[in-house]
This record gives C-alpha cells, sequence and structure tokens, in this order.
C-alpha cells in the first residue's frame, strides 16, 4: 500500500515535470529570470505578434519598463543608438490603426510597419525586432515624420493591403533563400538600370511612406515623371541613374507563410550625374546638386515567384550615414 | 505675433546653440598631449593648407593635397573616403572666408562658402596638419536646397573684421581660459534654465548660417535681443543636451575658438513659461527627437567676454554620434 502511494506520488511529480514546459509556455508572462532548461522557449508567430503589441504599448505608454528585455538589449532610432526611453518613447502619444506585420519564427525577427501618433501627430514606424530565448535583445527603429523635406504622407496609411496578410499557399511559397535573391534583384534592378530580370507580378503597385509611387496618374504632372508607370516600366525607363548604390542590404525578415521579405538598407545619391538619357533618348537634368543618402525599410510581397507590393519606409539622412548595425 | 517672434528667436539660439558637450569631466579625461611634431606648420603655412585643400575639392582630387596615407575625411558627420560626397561635387570657392589657426596644436578651422553644380552652401571646416600632411579634414555643409539646413543664406555672409583682429600679446587668454568661456556657452544653453553661465559682451552678435539671429540692428523681435537677454529667460529650456562638444582649434592670437558638437532636443517638452512667466509652445521641429550637429566659432575679447559668434548648422537623425574621438579640454 505505501509502496503504492509512493509511486502514485512520483507518478505525480514526473507528471508536473513533464507537464511543466507546455504549462509554462502557455503563460508567456512567466519568463524564468534565468535560464531554465525545462522552459519552452519557442516563440511561433503569434508569440512574436505579442512582442510587438507589447512594444507598441509600452511605447505609446513611455515605458520601457513593460518590455520583456535581455539583460543586454541594442536599440536604434533612424540608425542612432539611444537609450530606451529616449528618442520616440519620450514623444509618442499613441497607436495608430495602420499595421502590417512579417514574422520569422525561425530567425526569431519580426517586423512591423505601421502607423503611431507622435505629441499628437501621425507618424510612420517600421519596427524590428529580435526575441531570443523569449527576451527581447534588438530593437531597431524607423520613423518617418512628416516635417520640411520628408517625403512621409503617414496619414494616406489607412488600410493596408490585405495581400501582406493572406497566407501564400504551400505550393507557391519559395525558399527562403529564393526569396531574398527576389528581394535583391530589384535594387540590383534600380542600380543597373536594367528591369529583365526582376520578376514583377503585373499588378505591381509600391507604396513609399505612405505615398502610391507607380501607377499613380495623379502624381505624375511633369513629362519626366514616372510615377505613373508600373513597376517594371519604372526601371526600364533607366530613371533611376542618380541611385548610385543601393548599400548595406540587409534581409532581416523572411516570413516564408506570408511571403514577405522586409529589407533594410540604403539608396546613396552621390550627385556627380548632372543629366542622363533615358531609355527612350530623351536627356534629364538632374535638380539636386548634392550628394544624399536614403534610409529605406522595404517590404516586399512574393507569391508564385513574383514580387505582387512593394511597401516602404525613406528617410533622407546625411549622405553616406550607417546603419548602427 | 509676440509669440511668434519668441518661436523664430527660439530656434535661431538654438540653431547657434547646438553644440554639446555633455560635462567638462568625461573631456578633461580624455586629455592628451599635443604632439609636439605637429608644431612644425605655422598659421601662413596652416592657412596654405587650408587653400590646396579647397583647390583640392574643386579640382575633384584628393592627390593634389598632400596627406598622410590614411587621411580621415568626415563630411555632415558622416565618414567617407576622400574623393566622395563634396569632393566629387564641389566647383566653386566663395569669397567669404574664415581663418582660425592653432599652430600649438597642429589645427586650422576655416569658414566659407563652395559651390555644387553653381548652388551655394555655408561651408565650415577643420583639418589636422602633421609633418607638413594633413591627416584630418572634418567638413560640415549647410545646403540651401535641402531640408538639413534650417537657414542657409550664402549670399548673407560678410566679412566681420573681428575675426582677424590680433588681441594684443600680453593680453591673450590661455587655452583651457578660452575654452573653458567656449563651455560656457553650451552649458548656458543646455536645459536653458535662464542662469547664465557665459560671459557676454554687451555688444555680442551672433550669426548661424548666414542669418544674424542675436544683437541683429535690422532684426525684430528676438533676433534684435542680445546674447544675454535671449538665454536669460530660459527661451531654450527644450535644448536637451549640449553633446560631444569638441573644442577642436583655439587660436590665442586672434582669441578665437572654434568648437563641434550636437544639440539634441528629445522633442518631451512641448509648453513651458519663460522665467518672467511668459507661457510658450516649443514649434516645430523641436517638439519631435531632433539634432543639429555644427561647428560654433567664438570671438572672445581680450577682457573674456564673448563678442561675436558664428555657426555652421546641420540637421542630423537625433542623437547622431560623432565619428571623431573628443578633444582635449586644455
Amino acid at each position: 500500500m505505501r509502496t503504492l502511494r509512493i509511486s502514485l506520488v512520483c507518478a505525480f511529480m514526473l507528471g508536473i515535470i513533464a507537464a511543466r514546459p507546455a504549462v509554462v509556455a502557455q503563460t508567456s508572462t512567466a519568463i524564468p529570470q534565468d535560464y531554465d532548461p525545462n522552459f519552452n522557449y519557442d516563440c511561433d508567430r503569434a508569440c512574436l505578434d505579442s512582442y510587438v503589441d507589447q512594444y507598441l504599448a509600452a511605447l505609446a505608454a513611455h515605458d520601457p519598463s513593460r518590455l520583456s528585455l535581455a539583460r543586454q538589449v541594442k536599440f536604434t532610432e533612424n540608425g542612432q543608438e539611444l537609450k530606451l526611453g529616449d528618442g520616440l518613447w519620450g514623444t509618442a502619444s499613441g497607436i495608430g490603426n495602420y499595421k502590417i506585420l512579417a514574422d520569422d519564427p525561425q530567425a526569431g525577427e519580426v517586423m512591423f510597419m505601421g502607423t503611431m501618433l507622435e505629441n499628437g501627430a501621425p507618424i510612420i514606424l517600421n519596427l524590428r525586432l529580435r526575441v531570443e530565448l523569449r527576451r527581447i535583445t534588438e530593437i531597431e527603429t524607423l520613423v518617418a515624420r512628416k516635417e520640411a523635406g520628408s517625403l512621409a504622407r503617414p496619414e494616406n496609411l489607412v488600410t493596408p493591403n490585405p495581400l501582406f496578410s493572406e497566407t501564400v499557399p504551400p505550393s507557391e511559397r519559395r525558399s527562403r533563400q529564393n526569396m531574398i535573391a527576389i528581394a535583391n534583384s530589384y535594387f540590383s534592378a534600380i542600380e543597373k538600370g536594367h528591369a529583365s530580370y526582376v520578376p514583377f507580378d503585373k499588378d505591381c503597385n509600391r507604396i513609399e511612406s505612405g505615398v502610391q509611387t507607380t501607377n499613380n496618374k495623379q502624381l505624375a504632372t511633369s513629362p519626366d515623371s514616372v510615377l505613373g508607370l508600373g513597376c517594371a516600366d519604372q526601371i526600364k525607363t533607366r530613371n533611376f541613374q542618380p541611385d548610385t548604390l543601393i548599400r548595406d542590404r540587409r534581409f532581416a525578415v523572411i516570413d516564408e507563410e506570408r511571403g514577405l521579405v522586409f529589407v533594410l538598407g540604403f539608396f546613396d545619391h552621390d550627385a556627380t550625374l548632372r543629366s542622363y538619357t533615358l531609355a527612350d533618348g530623351r536627356t534629364v537634368k538632374q535638380t539636386r546638386t548634392a550628394p544624399w543618402t536614403w534610409e529605406i525599410a522595404e517590404m516586399f510581397k512574393i507569391q508564385d515567384g513574383k514580387i505582387m507590393r512593394v511597401e516602404a519606409i525613406v528617410n533622407t539622412g546625411p549622405y553616406g550615414m550607417k546603419s548602427g548595425w | 505675433m509676440a509669440r511668434k517672434l519668441l518661436v523664430a528667436g527660439a530656434f535661431a539660439i538654438l540653431i547657434c546653440g547646438f553644440v554639446a558637450l555633455r560635462s567638462a569631466k568625461p573631456a578633461l579625461a580624455a586629455a592628451a598631449p599635443v604632439p609636439a611634431a605637429a608644431n612644425d606648420c605655422d598659421r601662413a603655412c596652416l592657412n596654405g593648407f587650408v587653400d590646396k585643400f579647397l583647390a583640392a575639392l574643386v579640382a575633384h582630387d584628393p592627390s593634389k593635397l598632400s596627406h598622410t596615407p590614411d587621411l580621415e575625411y568626415s563630411e555632415n558627420n558622416v565618414m567617407l573616403k576622400p574623393g566622395d560626397g563634396l569632393w566629387a561635387t564641389a566647383d566653386g570657392i566663395g569669397s567669404y572666408k574664415i581663418y582660425i589657426d592653432d599652430p600649438e596644436a597642429g589645427e586650422v578651422g576655416y569658414y566659407g562658402v563652395v559651390s555644387e553644380d553653381t548652388h551655394p552652401s555655408i561651408f565650415g571646416m577643420r583639418m589636422k596638419v602633421v609633418h607638413q600632411k594633413v591627416s584630418e579634414i572634418q567638413v560640415v555643409l549647410a545646403r540651401r536646397d535641402q531640408p538639413s539646413s534650417p537657414f542657409g543664406n550664402p549670399d548673407n555672409l560678410k566679412d566681420k573684421p573681428i575675426f582677424s583682429e590680433d588681441v594684443p600679446a600680453d593680453k591673450r587668454l590661455s587655452r583651457a581660459k578660452l575654452i573653458s568661456i567656449a563651455d560656457s556657452y553650451f552649458s548656458t544653453i543646455q536645459q536653458n534654465s535662464g542662469k547664465i553661465y557665459a560671459p557676454f559682451a554687451g555688444d555680442c552678435q551672433r550669426v548661424e548660417n548666414g542669418m544674424i539671429t542675436a544683437n541683429n540692428p535690422n532684426g525684430t523681435g528676438v533676433a534684435k535681443q542680445g546674447c544675454e537677454e535671449q538665454l536669460n529667460k530660459g527661451l531654450l529650456v527644450f535644448v536637451t543636451r549640449c553633446r560631444d562638444r569638441r573644442f577642436v582649434v583655439v587660436d590665442q592670437q586672434k582669441g578665437l575658438v572654434l568648437v563641434n558638437g550636437f544639440f539634441d532636443h528629445a522633442g518631451v517638452i512641448t509648453h513651458y513659461q519663460l522665467t518672467d512667466g511668459t507661457p510658450h509652445t516649443v514649434a516645430p521641429p523641436f517638439d519631435r527627437p531632433y539634432s543639429f550637429n555644427m561647428f560654433e566659432l567664438f570671438k572672445v575679447n581680450e577682457d573674456g567676454k564673448i563678442r561675436q559668434i558664428e555657426a555652421v548648422i546641420l540637421t542630423v537623425p537625433y542623437h547622431m554620434p560623432t565619428p571623431w574621438p573628443p578633444t582635449p579640454m586644455k
């Protein structure tokens, strides 16, 4: 009888131990202070998304202590390393409605592109979080504000294109490496002026900092403007020759399930080209006379090997500036 | 109207104010002796290197400047390869010129105007010369056609003889004293409480990116006020940090100090009261995280008072660090 009781107790305790990882994994708030080999640290898509929600809420509350942080965290805003609490942490005043998420559970990375309020004014935020052992280790942000000289029109961002949240059927998914190659071909095409090897879908469109910059006849007011053309046709005009170097491309988040690739990098313009000849023989004068750089976050929706949509944040920065990563 | 003027004035002072230093201590800790080898280039020699640099710049050819193999070149706070950036676009040098010479440290500063495809920009720089070779060049450009320069009007830059007047040999201030005076200006502006640390001359005037922003005889509102009067009201309380103040060129003969640094505005103060109780609203862009990088030149009279301030100011991403090491405080 006593043996049976001991066996039952042991079985019960073993049951507790065996059940522990599953139980803890469901209550993600109870992250062990120190590494616990019995804890289930897996962080799936929903888990990664919850870190974005946690971040945005903490940001709006100006309270970094609400974050599940690793002991060492690196935080940058617009390429500059800041202390958590500084920068947008001091000025954010609300979370917007526009939200695109890309999850990369394999890498423990998640990317958010959406809107926020800053002292009451709408802004665009791009956020990359790296989560390791259920704690945030890296925070990289790009903030686009509507201000003098800025391209940003955050007020235009109301509802994201549903394509970004649609799951790509398994038969139409591509490997991580192939998705990177497709996104990379876009930048190489702009740099080299050859569109032929970029697999654009015929209905491809691009939004930059809230402005649709393809197939936008309304903005195409001058004869030299390419804004009325599609993704491929714009590049074929050879209009992007002032983009000297597309540098430090980082394929930061690969979401195979949704077919999303998030790229961070820079467009350098050395401004040495005073005029250039388009594919149709016309000569265009370069209006900007001094070197400048765009810091970008650019997202590609890829389905069946084709680029369906491009959405980006573009910030002007000092020529040659670095990302801090 | 008064508020508008106040805002304009605040912007002006801000702009002028933006150099930075966290505190004297870290810079003191970083103090290093001036290398003796740097002393083989006198004032005329240093100025000659500036002229050679400008000629090489317009020729788009770094090889026309005698420089060390590892010449460090920064432009608008980013390290670039010599030949890139302004080296490739500069096509003219204007007649406005201020030289600041520091033979003891082998450093020379220069303010002027440079054009790119005929568009003039306000130009500030400093250069280090070692053994008759240029080893460091730091350039800050305020370009009129870019949002990075809040003011920028090269046409308004007129010669100011005060910057080239010698201080009598027996009345020159020590390097440490000159640096301390320049530093006090930034300490006055940082989180500007209204307390004045800087010794301003009564006729102190300030020019920022070509605009007279203090003691402007033709100005209105804040710009008409003197250097001290603007700051004793606490107008610039929203300047969070005057950071990484680097005292790069000290010209004892002329009583000049050239400083490079940053003004950080965290954007967290949107409303405040001046020391006299006047309510004030912070206007864009200072209501959001926003930084300036600048060169700021001080003319200090023989009595130790700041007489003239001239700044070249550039907007940079909030809290952008300097790519250069700290400078000695002595």
